[in-house]
């Protein structure tokens, strides 16, 4: 054990080492606390860490395990413990608090910080030593390693500075205040108002509803966009009589009927004639709003007909934010288009969803990652080392055939 | 287009394809490549009706994604042909396309227009076709692990395990720019690269395996059986990663990325 040279098993034991660690930081001092890395001790930290990464190469010639640490042999322990742990994590439920005390807040336990140090450490040493010995040949290497040690070094160290805001806004009123994830008020120093907020859905469809099994039935839908005639679901013909996009229900002779309503609350209707095996049934059925309950059209045997709540096509809030300074930005925030203002991004999350596409009522996050081009630097070295081991590096190919 | 039309081309594809995999054995190299690339061409034809009739990219059911990896099978096959040109590559990328088809024809799933508004970006298409690409990749280093453990046994030459890397080199690229590509777009969409969702910790748990198996291959080449089993293990964590999440106790009703 410890005989030079070191293999697979030295890597082992400092993996089994640095884990043991972890368990007892993790008794002694608890989970770790992210939050305390915040600015400037995370700059603080990645200084430390470059500067032992510096240390230990020039000492390498004197120290073997500095040099065993430049080698595959040292790299494969090291992403092998921390494959494990990541495992563990995956057939772990993550939760807040609770569940099986470490194991279920992964990220805040030590052992998993460690491992993970261990293997950056590892690809930042193994990238000083090859730019030290620099080869052209080797900048696939020097970037996929590189990339590793900046995106995930990066990524840790700046989520204390990563900050996530939910601001909840109202049409027409100038909001300055949001919330942070522990439900406190705090202060982004920008407001965001709402002038409009919009949705398109798609079209109405049609489902079965088997009331023995309490479920739709899968894979029985028919859209029913305006214009359509006819259609199959299921077993039934399904034909559309009569189609109001934005209806109300009234009172009808002997039962509910649905009449064309330009008001807030409208909700499609369809009047539909069903046959199967030569039983017909006619009626009404309509979609719910937060006027109007769901009519669903009674087919016999526990079947029925239903419409779905519609599904959103794109939402949208057209906004204008106002920072400290006085600058005005204004935009169009959508899912998957935020809207960058003052070192934020404003993220589309959700609305009022009772009221559906009257909701007067836009959900925000608001993003500010002072780390995120680091993080990003690191993740498009990656990507070019990625077509690099696509181009380059595979090993020579095989002329004869096999 | 629609799903009743799947086997009026999938089947011509599968014949083509079968055509090219005996061409391969035979050694006639043009009618291999040929009928394989005339195969694919009815299969892709397949695949741009249903993404114009569904007016959007096919993408976001299981079964929908099983389209792709059939599609991305002969093709990675076909790569590994005209640059290798391991003559038996072929039989296994049609057959791996034919069980994906088969299970399309007997069990296909929900395939409505809707998509919701998170799947709209541009990034949607470029992140799913990417992984599918390298799942058919390493999904060919499995078949071969498989083939040097059980059949060739102790037997195994340096040709063999080097298509075997080369395999796990292309794939792993195209792991990565799926993983990445995915990490850009969750930025865009939910305001942060990485969240440790399950199903982004198993992504990063099948990264790691075949990061671990090219650092290991590099460190111990003559280890090859070790490096072969890690192959498979690493597999099971792709399929885990692609599907198995879904059953997974620890990640059911958890993740973000349900879609279906």
């Amino acid at each position: 054990m410890f005989t030079k040279p070191w293999k697979f098993k030295e890597g082992f034991l400092i993996g089994g080492f640095l884990i043991l660690l972890g368990l007892i930081l993790q008794a002694v001092a608890g989970p770790v606390d992210w939050d305390a890395l915040a600015w400037p001790v995370n700059i603080i930290l990645l200084a430390v860490l470059l500067l032992v990464i510096d240390v230990m190469f020039l000492l390498r010639e004197k120290v073997y395990a500095f040099e065993w640490m430049m080698h595959a042999q040292a790299a494969v322990p090291a992403i092998a413990c921390t494959l494990c742990l990541t495992l563990l994590m995956g057939l772990t439920v993550q939760t807040d608090e609770g569940g099986i005390p470490g194991l279920s807040q992964m990220v805040t336990f030590w052992p998993f910080t460690l491992t993970y140090t261990w293997m950056v450490l590892i690809a930042g040493l193994t990238t000083l030593n090859r730019i030290s010995r620099w080869k052209w040949r080797d900048i696939p290497f020097v970037i996929n390693h590189l990339g590793v040690f900046l995106a995930i070094t990066c990524a840790a160290l700046g989520s204390a500075d990563l900050k996530r805001l939910e601001m909840t806004v109202r049409e027409g009123v100038p909001q300055w205040m949001a919330e942070d994830e522990n439900g406190n008020e705090v202060e982004p120093g920008l407001a965001v108002e709402l002038h409009d907020f919009t949705i398109e859905e798609y079209p109405a469809v049609l489902a079965l509803y088997d009331g023995n099994a309490r479920q739709r039935v899968p894979d029985a839908t028919l859209s029913v966009a305006e214009g359509t005639e006819e259609g199959m679901l299921g077993d039934w013909h399904v034909r559309v009589l009569e189609h109001i996009e934005d209806a109300a229900a009234v009172p009808g002779e002997k039962e509910l009927r649905y009449a064309p309503w330009n008001e807030a609350g409208g909700a499609c209707a369809v009047r539909v004639e069903a046959e199967k095996d030569g039983v017909r049934v006619g009626g009404w059925v309509a979609g719910g709003s937060f006027a109007f309950p769901m009519h669903p059209l009674e087919l016999g045997d526990g079947f029925s007909l239903v419409m779905p709540a519609r599904e959103p096509r794109r939402y949208a809030s057209d906004v204008s934010v106002y920072t400290r300074d006085g600058k005005e930005v204004h935009g169009t925030v959508e899912v998957n288009k935020p809207v960058k203002a003052d070192g934020w991004k404003i993220y589309q999350v959700s609305y009022d969803e009772e009221m559906g596409k009257w909701s007067e009522v836009s959900v925000f996050e608001l993003v500010r990652d002072p780390w995120h081009p680091a993080v990003y630097a690191g993740i498009y070295l990656m990507l070019a080392g990625a077509a690099c081991l696509f181009l380059l590096m595979a090993p020579k190919p095989v002329k004869k055939e096999v | 287009m629609s799903w009743h039309l799947f086997a009026w081309f999938a089947l011509p594809a599968v014949l083509l394809w079968t055509a090219g995999a005996f061409f391969a054995w035979k050694g006639s190299r043009n009618a291999a490549v040929s009928c394989t690339a005339a195969g694919i061409a009815v299969f892709l034809a397949f695949i741009v009706g249903m993404w114009i009739s569904l007016e959007r990219p096919p993408l976001r059911t299981m079964g929908e994604t099983r389209l792709w990896y059939s599609f991305f099978m002969p093709v990675a096959g076909l790569f590994v042909y005209v640059r290798w040109r391991y003559k038996w590559i072929l039989s296994f990328s049609t057959m791996m396309a034919l069980v994906f088809i088969c299970i399309n024809l007997f069990k296909p799933e929900i395939h409505t227009k809707t998509l919701m508004p998170a799947l709209q970006s541009p990034w949607f298409a470029p992140h799913v076709i990417v992984y599918m690409f390298s799942y058919a990749l390493l999904g060919a280093a499995t078949l071969m692990a498989l083939y040097l453990l059980l059949v060739r046994r102790g037997n195994t030459t340096s040709d063999e395990m080097a298509l075997t890397d080369n395999l796990v080199y292309v794939g792993l690229a195209f792991l990565t720019f799926g993983m990445l590509f995915g990490a850009l777009w969750a930025k865009v969409a939910w305001g942060h690269y990485w969240a440790w969702d399950p199903k982004e910790t198993w992504a990063a748990i099948t990264w790691l395996c075949y990061l671990l198996y090219i650092h290991l291959r590099r460190a111990e080449p003559h280890a090859w059986k070790q490096s072969l089993i890690l192959l498979l293990a690493a597999f099971v964590c792709l399929q885990m990663c692609w599907w198995g999440i879904n059953y997974l106790p620890a990640a059911r009703g958890n993740s973000v990325h349900t879609y279906n």
